[in-house]
């Protein structure tokens, strides 16, 4: 009735990206949570390049990698968090973990101090973490099993009675680190999440400049 | 003897940090610090960032209800340790489910509260709860979180608006036992789709750590009544607050305004009618801020009806809750206009609010700053400054432990026990803000779960300043309840006189509450809000007078930045914190890109190598292993410990 009116709140090329919106692009993302120097970033890289550095050193620069896991009919895209050394003094920002789906709770199996630290881990992600989410313990560097400390059975009735995925892991070896992995895919629920209060979304780069496309899909 | 002496020392030095010299020593994980830390750990520089309290964001942090509850319940105690001291809170006051009879004005509060009577059997009642479901936890924490929460819900639903004693305790322990799960900002804001932080976060590549959620809806609160503002072409046909008449008048004070600053994101098509457009007006910025004293005087340029101004000045040039006569023209037209660009970019609302809180944008920056080898100690700050004639040469820490940098970057509160400088306060606006936390069992603005509410001054109860409302739900909150967040400029009342008058309305009268369909139906009365807990504060905030002719910085001796420590802006949308992010960024490391992206993990993975050099900035990542098939996590040198 009023043409005019179509102009008062036109947002011309906006709203045409309105659509790009990308729901469905959620990813399922895992942190590893643990005392410095128990592995996290060795199990990640074992798991996503499959090699292992003797001497690798403190995380930097990077602390989020990408990785597929097929199962028999579907596929799991993990986003995986490395704390990125903010976990030494313990300033670990409540930020890392709260949307994640899935968290490995890494210990050196040589060290007792490193297995409570990994339980108040566990604590806290029960207290702060997404309600579903999924834990793993991780008893880190099985090779080195003669100057165990921690007892297989004590960290194996501990994830009983919470409930967490266990499994003893060497990086180095790669004994159990795809396993482990796996068995948290299998975990996860296999439909997109009916995440709570539906509707969140990530902002990405939708904005106006065609160079910033992502090059390929994964396979 | 020695030997026990020896030990003190070595107690006292357990808390020390493995290094104790940085390129940059940050006090303060607030928001212009995160940036800048970020920002310069991005380039390279080691970064060691303290926080004087026990959690990231100073005033722009996030809590719990607990939390919450607990800071305004525990009056400052200057003996306690720094992470305990809360003295950014004043004047707090606890109110909960209200007695029969409202209190009356005549209690106003001096300081600190009445609460304690009522307040501790809470408290205790909420420790014996969490112990006793730690117990339960152990075995099945998710069965039984949830069976907490839906008994909340069952309950809170039931509660019938007749006030029982018995059943307001039930209703407050309830709320205090999911109240981990609520997410309550010290200063929430909005965000611009178009803003200058959300471009940053995208443009830096922070915004992957963080996730959003649009606003549901935007409203004005006008002669009495809410007035839903439209953001699409069919909610304006259906819009009946306005005339045709004062459609066609926002129409063109929208056009003049795009014209004005010569926005070209119309298409081809509308090129003609943008020319006609720009002979109709043939204004400038700079001709219209010369001759308008301020935005108002703008807006009634236009002769439009005042219920047009008052929309345009308080509906949709949102600027924060100043008042709107302080609004220079040109901080007025770029509002308007990122309002409408920011329209339907990742939603109808043009604004995005953080799904974990707003403590979480700091906290990313603070992530990023680490991932590049920051350095994180909370509960530790500046035990003294020291300096070598009028050079900074390095800080002692609270924990003893001498620390050297070449440069500190703190905030006014921060270092002004430390530095006796006349120039470091007038630099400052320090601004007086009143807030208010509700929480209620059911939403004020129905139809909308996640809603923020303008109340122009002069509306209710004679409210001096602009307030902003805050409605979430769903999100930051358990479920079954309502978060509502009140904030105004004081002008040094208490946030209980600024705003109770205001609360009471919503809750009580409901003149608030707007059912569109059931107004004359009688459940309508029993549909209204009650009041679950609402804690009042105030916060006194530096915030920076932008000018960057004369950066504060510059009157401070060699070597130490000063940063603004206020979450909201002295202008829209976090431009001015990230300007002043920058131009520190830019005196310590001059001419090199501020927050460039990161190169993202999947992009590495399909580039080849000779791309990947070209995406990754060499100064701050270098890339360790050869490239093995499928990926090139970027690490670099710069480490202190061994992992395995």
């Amino acid at each position: 009735m009023v043409v005019l009116n179509e102009q008062l709140f036109d947002c011309e090329i906006n709203s045409i990206q309105f659509y790009k919106i990308q729901y469905n692009s959620f990813k399922d993302n895992l942190v590893l949570l643990g005392e410095a120097a128990v592995g996290k970033s060795s199990l990640v890289l074992r798991f996503v390049r499959g090699h292992f550095l003797d001497y690798q050193e403190s995380t930097i620069g990077a602390a989020f990698l990408a990785q597929t896991v097929c199962l028999n009919d579907t596929t799991v895209k993990f986003e995986i968090w490395d704390t990125a050394g903010q976990e030494r003094y313990h300033t670990l920002a409540p930020m890392y973990y709260r949307g994640a789906q899935a968290a490995i709770v890494v210990y050196d199996i040589r060290s007792q101090d490193s297995f409570e630290r990994a339980i108040k881990w566990v604590k806290e992600l029960q207290r702060q973490g997404s309600p579903n989410i999924v834990i793993a313990l991780a008893g880190n560097k099985l090779d080195l099993a003669a100057k165990r400390k921690v007892e297989t059975s004590e960290a194996q009735t501990y994830a009983e009675e919470n409930g967490l995925l266990f499994m003893e892991t060497s990086a180095k070896t790669a004994q159990n680190v795809n396993e482990l992995f796996v068995e948290i895919a299998k975990k996860l629920p296999k439909t997109p999440n009916p995440r709570p209060g539906s509707g969140r979304l990530p902002i990405s780069p939708i904005d106006n400049n065609p160079q910033k496309k992502k090059p390929c899909c994964s396979s | 003897m020695d030997e026990e002496l020896n030990h003190v020392i070595d107690e006292s030095r357990a808390n020390y940090l493995d290094k104790d010299n940085y390129d940059v020593i940050v006090v303060g994980t607030g928001f212009v610090e995160s940036l800048v830390a970020g920002a310069l750990a991005r380039v390279g520089k080691s970064v060691l960032h303290l926080d004087q309290n026990c959690y990231y964001g100073v005033n722009c942090s996030s809590f719990t209800l607990n939390q919450l509850s607990d800071m305004l319940t525990k009056p400052n105690d200057d003996s306690t340790t720094a992470s305990v001291v809360q003295p950014i809170l004043k004047n707090p006051y606890i109110y909960y489910q209200q007695p029969p009879t409202p209190p009356t004005p005549a209690q106003l509060p001096t300081q600190v509260e009445q609460p304690t009577p009522v307040e501790q059997p809470v408290a205790t009642e909420q420790q014996t709860t969490t112990t006793t479901t730690n117990v339960e936890e152990s075995t099945t924490l998710d069965t039984n979180d949830t069976s907490v929460e839906s008994t909340t819900t069952t309950t809170t639903a039931t509660i019938t608006p007749v006030v029982e004693k018995e059943k307001e305790k039930e209703t407050v322990k309830d709320v205090f036992k999911v109240g981990r799960q609520f997410i309550i900002d010290l200063f929430p804001s909005l965000l611009y789709a178009k803003g200058a932080l959300v471009q940053l976060l995208i443009s830096s590549s922070t915004s992957k750590y963080l996730e959003f959620k649009t606003l549901d809806k935007n409203y004005l609160y006008a002669n009495g009544k809410l007035h839903a503002i439209p953001s699409t072409k069919g909610s304006i046909f259906k819009d009946n607050t306005f005339s045709l008449k004062e459609k066609r008048y926002i129409m063109k004070f929208i056009e003049s305004v795009r014209s004005i600053v010569g926005d070209n994101s119309s298409t081809e098509e509308n090129n003609t009618e943008e020319q006609e457009k720009q002979q109709q007006t043939g204004e400038t910025l700079e001709s219209v801020t010369k001759k308008y004293k301020n935005f108002v005087e703008f807006v009634k340029s236009y002769q439009m009806s005042s219920n047009v101004e008052t929309f345009i000045l308080y509906g949709i040039c949102l600027i924060h809750p100043r008042s709107v006569e302080q609004v220079t023209v040109e901080e007025g037209i770029l509002s308007v206009l990122l309002y409408m660009t920011s329209l339907l970019v990742y939603g109808e609302s043009p604004f995005l609010i953080p799904y974990y809180g707003y403590g979480d944008i700091p906290q990313a920056f603070c992530r990023l700053c680490a991932v590049f080898g920051g350095t994180f100690v909370l509960d530790r700050t500046i035990g003294s400054i020291n300096f070598n004639e009028n050079q900074y040469t390095g800080i002692t820490c609270s924990a003893g432990q001498p620390l050297t940098s070449k440069y500190l970057i703190a905030s006014p509160s921060v270092l002004s026990p430390y530095i006796e400088a006349a120039n470091l306060q007038p630099q400052y606006t320090k601004e007086q803000y009143s807030r208010c936390i509700l929480i209620t069992d059911k939403v004020i603005v129905n139809s909308s779960e996640c809603s923020y509410i303008t109340i122009p001054p002069n509306s209710i109860a004679g409210n001096k300043s602009t307030i902003n409302v805050y409605q979430m739900e769903n999100i930051c909150v358990a479920r079954g309840y309502v978060l509502i967040h009140f904030t105004t400029l004081s002008n040094g009342a208490t946030a209980r006189d600024d705003l109770e008058a205001v609360v009471e309305t919503f809750a009580k009268k409901g003149c608030l509450y707007r059912d569109i369909d059931a107004d004359s139906n009688s459940d309508a009365k029993d549909s209204r809000p009650n009041i679950i807990w609402s804690g009042y504060f105030n916060m006194d905030l530096n915030t920076s007078i932008v000018n960057n002719k004369s950066p504060l910085s510059e009157l401070m001796p060699k070597g130490i930045f000063v940063s603004s420590d206020s979450p909201i802006s002295a202008s829209i949308d976090y431009q001015s914190q990230i300007n002043e992010a920058k131009s520190i960024f830019s005196m310590i490391v001059p001419g090199v890109p501020f927050l460039e992206k990161v190169p993202d993990s999947e992009d590495i993975i399909w580039n080849s190598e000779e791309e990947q050099s070209a995406t990754t900035n060499e100064t701050t990542t270098t890339t360790t292993t050869a490239n093995t098939d499928n990926s090139n996590l970027t690490e670099s040198n710069n480490n202190d410990d061994k992992q395995e």
